[in-house]
């Protein structure tokens, strides 16, 4: 059986880390140019040689997405870009433009082509085109169904690579430009203003006249937006099927999902790797995916349920049931006292968990708290602040805090 | 004058008319009624496919059929065996977005030319060049790119470019049945109806339609270039496509006519053309009351 890798997002360095730290065999991040996701922080090309660094100690790879449609006007630069990324070390681009493909054969040949989902990749013979172009690497469109994911990996000769969890396109891939349309916002060049999760009235047209669809929840518009992809049930069928990689979606996400999701990913591969016969999907993991969750998810396309189950009508924007707090910067044994950085208000009473990468959860009431010079602190409002809290548990450094959300 | 326009046809009738009066002016008829096809206007089966494709090579004129949709694999069979079928009977092309139909139509060595059409992502110079390596005769350029930029891809190109002169704007599609989901959901059932998506904040309809392929949205607007023709190096284009879809048979046949007057006028006498060009464009409009014009993306550029 092949261990599949586990490809995770990071917005900024510090979440590169921690998607290494939670267990991530590779990770992809976007430059300043060239990606989709002109909102996402992205990557100076000197964080990204520090980041491809930190990765080597977990042996773990870095991809960078360049996987816009350019225009004319957008390759100034692409070619010194891709030697330099070449240069520091990250395994492959992420690209669906063949100008860019071509670029990166020529100037940066060790960088690995991996043809991204913008070209929508459904069926083995488009993969193997793309292979024969020189491609490593083709990640399927989020059309695809286990079956059609199986026929289509044991059909080609190229390394194979799957969504399994977060936001979708609820239309092909690289074939939706309302965006551009309705806001002038380039998707294609990483402007997507998210039209698809807008609210519509449903019209009809009749002697020239438009008239409202008569409605059984009329509060409840009309929206193309998907719920978001969750494959953890799948994992043993795309690890039998053979998929290469695994990739969680998600480069503007928080630390908290990308820990959370991250983790649980790990943890399902390892066992299923470990105990194929004795495998179940633990139940604490979904509940753990839930708590980072910003919208309902669903398997959708893979177990090919197109249906309105996968459809987010009406609860479009459901508050993750948890949120992140503190980062734990330190741990003392002697005096139980965790060195927390706030991230989000918490105070004397608070019922949190903490939570690192192998881990079960840690759930306290928190009692007693202290500023840096020991002072009782009944409150922490302020971002960044650093404060001791009392833990009997042992924590450890680099480990995530967060509460319920009331 | 050199053979420029690509239109497409509803049946086979009105591809012989289109030939019959046009055949002097027109590059291409492109046909759809495939499974394979896209917001196509009419059905043809193979045996008016044989006989649009006897019409067209008498005509001098190129016969296209799309088969443009993306590919799953319970496609590729009848796919191949399709592709042979329209090699055998005659047809001079196919138009495809899926690297399916060029794999299949290199390794089986048939005789189809090639263009590329994606509709939204063939957007540079590279696109030409990458059709000119795989032995595509043409693209035809995204929607969403200036006229300057169109201009700057001909400038530089490696194989033939066409563009999208006149038609609706396909804007979004999906597998996902959005309007049976969501009619479902509010205990409706979908109605043989022309449904739209109001836009409360642009206060603008959006033609939602829903077919076996899944769902498809377009623009508020049409694109329509009769008034710009001058503005547009022609010498550098290859194909001018005017599309059908979304008009009656007749609606459609006057727009092709108003364009090949303009058209005709624009070479032969530049200057009558100025005085003309609005005229053109409101004899459009007028017969087309329903719609909404535009010159889509020629003369707006994107942020992002």
């Amino acid at each position: 059986m092949k261990k599949p890798e586990l490809l995770c997002p990071a917005g900024n360095l510090q979440k590169l880390k921690i998607a290494c730290m939670y267990g991530a065999d590779a990770v992809f991040i976007g430059g300043i140019e060239f990606g989709l996701r002109s909102n996402s922080d992205n990557f100076t090309i000197q964080d990204i040689k520090e980041g491809v660094e930190f990765a080597k100690t977990y042996n773990a790879d870095i991809y960078v997405t360049t996987n816009i449609y350019a225009h004319d006007n957008n390759y100034k630069g692409f070619a010194e870009f891709v030697k330099d990324l070449e240069d520091a070390g990250v395994k492959g681009i992420i690209v669906s433009d063949p100008g860019y493909i071509e670029i990166c054969q020529k100037v940066a040949p060790k960088i690995e082509i991996h043809i991204s989902t913008q070209q929508s990749a459904a069926n083995k013979y488009a993969v193997e085109y793309y292979k024969n172009l020189g491609a490593h690497r083709v990640v399927l469109a989020r059309e695809l169904s286990l079956e059609e994911i199986k026929e289509t990996t044991n059909g080609v000769s190229v390394e194979i690579e799957v969504f399994i969890h977060g936001a979708v396109c609820s239309s092909y891939s690289g074939r939706c430009t309302m965006s551009n349309h309705m806001t002038m916002r380039d998707s294609n060049r990483g402007g997507c203003s998210q039209s698809c999760r807008w609210e519509y009235e449903l019209m009809y047209k009749e002697d020239d006249q438009y008239i409202a669809v008569e409605l059984d929840q009329e509060e409840v518009k009309f929206n193309m937006s998907a719920k978001d992809m969750n494959a953890l049930r799948e994992i043993p069928k795309l690890i039998e099927i053979g998929v290469d990689s695994l990739k969680v979606e998600g480069r503007m996400k928080s630390f908290h999902y990308l820990a959370t999701v991250t983790k649980i990913y790990r943890q399902a591969i390892d066992l299923y790797l470990k105990d194929p016969d004795n495998y179940q999907v633990n139940p604490k993991w979904e509940l753990e995916l839930q708590k980072a969750e910003s919208r309902e998810t669903y398997t959708g396309a893979m177990i090919s349920d197109l249906s309105k189950k996968g459809q987010l009508f009406g609860n479009q924007y459901q508050r993750n049931t948890h949120e992140y707090c503190g980062y734990v910067l330190d741990y003392n044994e002697d005096t139980k006292l965790a060195l927390v950085e706030q991230r989000n208000h918490f105070s004397i009473g608070s019922s949190v968990e903490f939570f690192g990468p192998e881990n079960d959860l840690i759930e306290i009431v928190i009692e007693q708290m202290y500023d840096l010079d020991m002072n009782p602190v009944q409150r922490v409002n302020q971002p960044l602040t650093n404060v001791y809290i009392k833990v009997d548990n042992k924590l450890q450094k680099d480990w995530l805090m967060r509460k319920a959300v009331k | 004058m050199e053979k420029k326009f690509i239109l497409t046809a509803f049946n086979y009738e009105h591809a012989k008319f289109l030939v019959t009066n046009y055949h002097s002016q027109m590059n291409r008829l492109v046909i759809g009624g495939n499974k394979y096809s896209l917001r196509h206007i009419g059905e043809f089966n193979l045996s008016q496919i044989k006989k649009t494709a006897e019409l067209t090579s008498i005509n001098n004129v190129k016969l296209f059929v799309n088969v443009n949709k993306i590919m799953h694999n319970r496609d590729l069979n009848s796919l191949e065996f399709f592709l042979k079928e329209l090699d055998d009977n005659g047809v001079d092309g196919v138009t495809f977005s899926d690297l399916a139909v060029l794999s299949i139509v290199k390794s089986k060595n048939l005789n189809l030319l090639l263009e590329y059409i994606t509709e939204t992502t063939i957007t540079n110079t590279s696109f030409s060049k990458f059709a000119f390596d795989n032995e595509c005769q043409s693209i035809e350029l995204a929607k969403e790119i200036t006229l300057d930029e169109i201009h700057h891809i001909a400038e530089n190109k490696k194989s033939q470019i066409s563009i999208y002169l006149h038609g609706h704007l396909y804007m979004y599609q999906s597998v996902r049945k959005l309007l049976n989901n969501y009619l479902e959901f509010q205990k409706k059932d979908i109605e043989q109806k022309d449904y739209f998506l109001f836009d409360s904040e642009r206060k603008v309809y959006y033609p939602i339609i829903e077919n076996e392929q899944g769902t498809h949205i377009l623009s508020s607007n049409d694109l329509c270039m009769v008034n710009y023709l001058d503005k547009i190096n022609i010498e550098l284009i290859d194909g001018l496509k005017i599309d059908g879809f979304g008009y009656t048979e007749s609606n459609y046949n006057d727009i092709i006519a108003t364009y090949l007057i303009a058209y005709k006028l624009l070479i032969e006498n530049p200057n009558k053309y100025q005085d003309n060009k609005n005229d053109f464009l409101n004899e459009i409009k007028t017969n087309n009351p329903q719609k909404k014009f535009s010159t889509g993306f020629f003369y707006k550029e994107t942020i992002y």
